[in-house]
């Protein structure tokens, strides 16, 4: 029982940890060093989903 | 004996060497080695051995040699432990007897049978027939009489030393037979020991294992057979489940905590329309501002009237302080319609993505939306007319300081998973244990 009281204390620390902190299981990027040029002219930005293509069966 | 007891110091088991510690005084006649079982005779000069005892499985004594103890107001030292057994249809039964000291009271027996333990110590007053006449022959006899108390004649049988340690004031033997009669009034017990010598009685009255053990200080008896009802498997299955509830608990007021901490301030908030055979559909907003003393998650919401068709929409959260942006994809699928006279529907019209740890500052807010009705989205026909109708609308709204209850629902499928993975090992431990139990 102490090996598993101790590993659900660590899930709980990680929880803490994850609502403290931020952490999304969405489908993100954080992106680091956009040039001050798109940050400038916003509209020349190009998503990194922009590859990324949607299939749905449909109805 | 006719010499004076050596020092325990300089007395020592003549087949291995391992010091002798005598606590039987002056009477001790035979000492078993606890180390190799060999009985040394200390009445002979040169302290001859007796036997060596070959027989692997050595007996563990209850009650430790050495074991001081208060037994109905007497101190008592366990000085020597024996087990005898009878044979019965050709089943042999065994029993463990301890032999107890008190430097001026002499000594009593302890008897650890299948019935409970019995304490006994031999009497020097002979018991009498019911004629009144003194028992000097050898028992059996219906009944007797010993000291005013009737006792009925119960067995006899034939007992055998199978194994001995410690001291004795007699020359025990492995395989000595003595014939034994049992005699019972009550809790009260008789017992006539015949031997090759002497016809030896002893007294004894039944005690309570509880006695025995808080007398001798004796760690709690565990049962060898645990009851159904607590079966360890119950027991340990219960215990595991409720340590998931108490940690789920622990997890929903953590996750309760933060979310009161959290502000969920709605930071921007604006509604297009999405038009077919649009030459271009990406667009900037304008800036807005993220407020707070700290990083927090983000939440982008994006709320359509779709119907019977797919929408994606390419989210970027642009610093306007920073190098730094947060990049993502709202998915959206909503389908409806009408069989056999009812309405369904699939999907939702709305969907979200989270940034986390978006530090307050400006930024801006880039969207690229998309949609289709097959695997790719419709794109744009110079041939037709540009932007064409509308298809559908939709709203898009931050949301900073968000708490989110998905991280919860995770942290509780861990801890059931954790839970039924211990479940299964408990499970498995016990299924070994009752097929290893004979």
């Amino acid at each position: 029982m102490r090996i598993y009281h101790t590993l659900a204390l660590m899930l709980m620390m990680l929880l803490s940890w994850a609502h403290w902190y931020g952490w999304s299981p969405s489908p993100t990027e954080r992106l680091k060093g956009v040039p001050r040029s798109v940050r400038d002219n916003p509209g020349s930005y190009r998503s990194v989903y922009s590859h990324y293509t949607h299939y749905s069966g449909g109805k | 004996m006719t010499k004076s007891q050596p020092s325990a110091a300089t007395l020592r088991c003549r087949h291995c060497g391992a010091p002798f510690e005598l606590r039987g005084g002056a009477r001790t006649q035979v000492i078993v080695c606890a180390y190799c079982d060999s009985a040394t005779d200390l009445t002979d000069p040169d302290y001859k051995l007796l036997w060596r005892y070959t027989e692997r499985t050595k007996h563990a004594p209850t009650i430790p040699l050495g074991s001081r103890g208060t037994l109905r107001g007497e101190k008592l030292e366990c000085i020597g432990f024996m087990r005898r057994s009878v044979e019965d249809d050709g089943e042999r039964f065994s029993w463990s007897e301890y032999l107890l000291y008190n430097p001026f009271n002499g000594y009593r027996w302890l008897v650890e049978g299948e019935e409970g333990w019995s304490l006994v110590k031999v009497t020097h007053a002979l018991p009498t027939s019911p004629n009144g006449t003194l028992i000097t022959d050898a028992p059996p006899h219906a009944s007797v009489t010993h000291l005013g108390v009737r006792y009925t004649f119960i067995e006899s049988a034939t007992a055998q030393v199978d194994y001995a340690l410690g001291e004795f004031y007699w020359q025990v033997a492995v395989g000595q037979l003595a014939d034994l009669t049992d005699y019972k009034s009550g809790d009260k017990l008789l017992s006539a020991e015949v031997s090759d010598v002497e016809i030896a009685w002893s007294a004894g009255t039944r005690i309570s294992a509880t006695e025995v053990r808080k007398s001798f200080r004796l760690p709690e008896e565990k049962p060898s057979q645990p009851p159904l009802a607590s079966s360890p498997s119950a027991l340990t299955g219960c215990a595991l489940w409720a340590a998931l509830f108490m940690w789920g608990m622990l997890g929903l007021i953590l996750t309760v905590g933060f979310s009161m901490r959290s502000k969920s301030q709605n930071v921007f908030k604006s509604s297009y329309e999405y038009m077919t055979n649009a030459r271009e559909r990406s667009m900037v907003t304008a800036p807005f501002t993220i407020q707070g003393s700290s990083a927090a998650d983000l939440d982008l919401v994006v709320d359509t009237t779709v119907n019977n068709r797919w929408a994606g929409f390419h989210l970027a959260l642009l610093s306007e302080d920073s190098d730094i942006a947060y990049d993502g994809y709202v998915d959206i699928s909503f389908y409806t319609g009408i069989e056999d006279g009812e309405r369904w529907g699939e999907g939702s019209p709305s969907g979200s993505v989270t940034f986390s740890h978006v530090p307050p500052g400006s930024y801006r807010l880039f969207i690229e939306p998309e949609s289709g009705t097959g695997s790719q989205p419709e794109a744009y026909n110079p041939g037709l007319p540009t932007p064409g109708p509308k298809l559908f609308d939709y709203t898009v709204k931050a949301i900073s300081d968000v708490t989110l209850w998905s991280l919860y629902g995770y942290a509780m499928g861990g801890l059931f998973l954790l839970t039924l993975l211990f479940q299964t090992f408990v499970w498995l431990r016990d299924m070994a244990d009752a097929n290893a139990t004979p």
